[in-house]
């Protein structure tokens, strides 16, 4: 690869610096380049140039070569993750059976025994007939009311009287016109 | 900062505090050089070790604005002499071995790279197919041109120009060293 180092430019400066980071200079061409680092500061510039654009391009490539496998299948694949999921798994599983047998148990205090329900509903059912034996065959024996005497003013209490009388007197004329002459 | 604000008092070397924003400023930008050179995160991060050892030591005989030529002029020095004693020469420039992930030093330069790689695969996603192709084979599966223009049936010449201008759209995306250091 044949380089004239005269009169260069930023341009190709930067192309003599990365064909001698890659190596791909003949050993005359090397020596000159090595020769010029010496004392030309933007020949060295060009240099880190070089250096850290073919590091940036190969970590770039390798980010580009690995995304292909998404990162959650590669996390499916590991191992804590996959115990954490099982525990938490059988951690669910047996809350629902315990939970399952405590409702058994719950439910089997409240309700009656299967053997004693046929024996319940025969005797519910004597009691209703006897029941109804009882209110329709024998009219009740009780002792006639007693009428209160309401006719007089004496058998009320003298002070629900003052009250009536007070709250009628009081009271806003709904009918009509008062008769009352208040003056 | 006056010189002699920036000398430590009594010893006649640079400030510890202009060694540290001097190596915020600019020692990110100093390892990628000296990893272009020497090809080993390893060897590199000594490099800048020493290369701010000799800051240390010398710099008080350096002027303000000439520090970061002189930075680059001691770590490339100091990268040739480590190339001879290690004797890894011409072994070491090989193919460049981009272990890009275990020479990042700090938290804010993580996150500078995060961003620029984040640029860079969004410019590689608008990229020509066959420019793409040709960055790929080249940088990530690491083939030489000469090897890409054989496998896919082209002129070297084509194989390399399709390079150059994608590394030209790429470039773009990067942030510059100044704006880093800001």
């Amino acid at each position: 690869m044949q380089t004239t180092d005269n009169q260069l430019n930023t341009g190709d400066l930067d192309w003599l610096a990365f064909c001698y980071v890659a190596n791909e200079l003949s050993a005359d061409e090397q020596a000159s380049f090595e020769s010029r680092l010496a004392d030309d500061q933007t020949a060295c510039e060009a240099v880190a140039r070089a250096v850290e654009l073919v590091q940036a391009v190969a970590l770039a490539e390798t980010c580009d070569r690995e995304r292909p496998i998404p990162a959650s299948i590669t996390r499916r694949t590991t191992w804590p993750r996959r115990l954490a999921w099982m525990s938490v798994g059988a951690s669910a599983a047996l809350v629902l059976v315990a939970a399952a047998l405590g409702w058994q148990s719950i439910s089997g205090w409240f309700a009656p025994p299967p053997a004693d329900r046929g024996r319940l509903a025969e005797v519910w059912s004597q009691t209703r007939d006897e029941v109804r034996q009882i209110v329709y065959t024998e009219p009740l024996d009780l002792p006639p009311v007693m009428e209160a005497d309401f006719s007089s003013e004496e058998s009320l209490p003298s002070w629900i009287t003052a009250a009536v009388f007070n709250q009628a007197a009081s009271a806003p004329e709904l009918d009509g016109p008062s008769t009352h002459d208040e003056s | 900062m006056s010189a002699a604000d920036a000398l430590s008092e009594g010893h006649g070397k640079l400030n510890p505090s202009i060694v540290a924003a001097l190596y915020l400023a600019h020692g990110e930008e100093l390892r990628r050089f000296l990893l272009g050179l020497v090809r080993d995160p390893a060897l590199a991060a000594d490099v800048l070790q020493t290369t701010f050892a000799r800051l240390v030591e010398r710099g008080h005989e350096t002027r303000e604005e000439t520090r970061k030529a002189w930075l680059f002029r001691v770590a490339y020095h100091e990268a040739m002499a480590v190339r001879r004693r290690e004797a890894v020469g011409d072994k070491v420039v090989r193919e460049v071995a981009w272990q890009a992930n275990g020479d990042v030093t700090t938290a804010e330069d993580r996150l500078v790279r995060f961003e620029a790689v984040q640029s860079v695969q969004a410019e590689l996603a608008n990229l020509r197919p066959a420019e793409r192709q040709i960055v790929r084979m080249r940088i990530y599966e690491e083939k030489s041109f000469a090897v890409i223009a054989k496998e896919l049936n082209i002129p070297l010449g084509t194989a390399l120009a399709r390079m150059r201008t994608a590394l030209m759209k790429l470039r773009k995306r990067l942030p510059r060293p100044d704006e880093e250091s800001k």
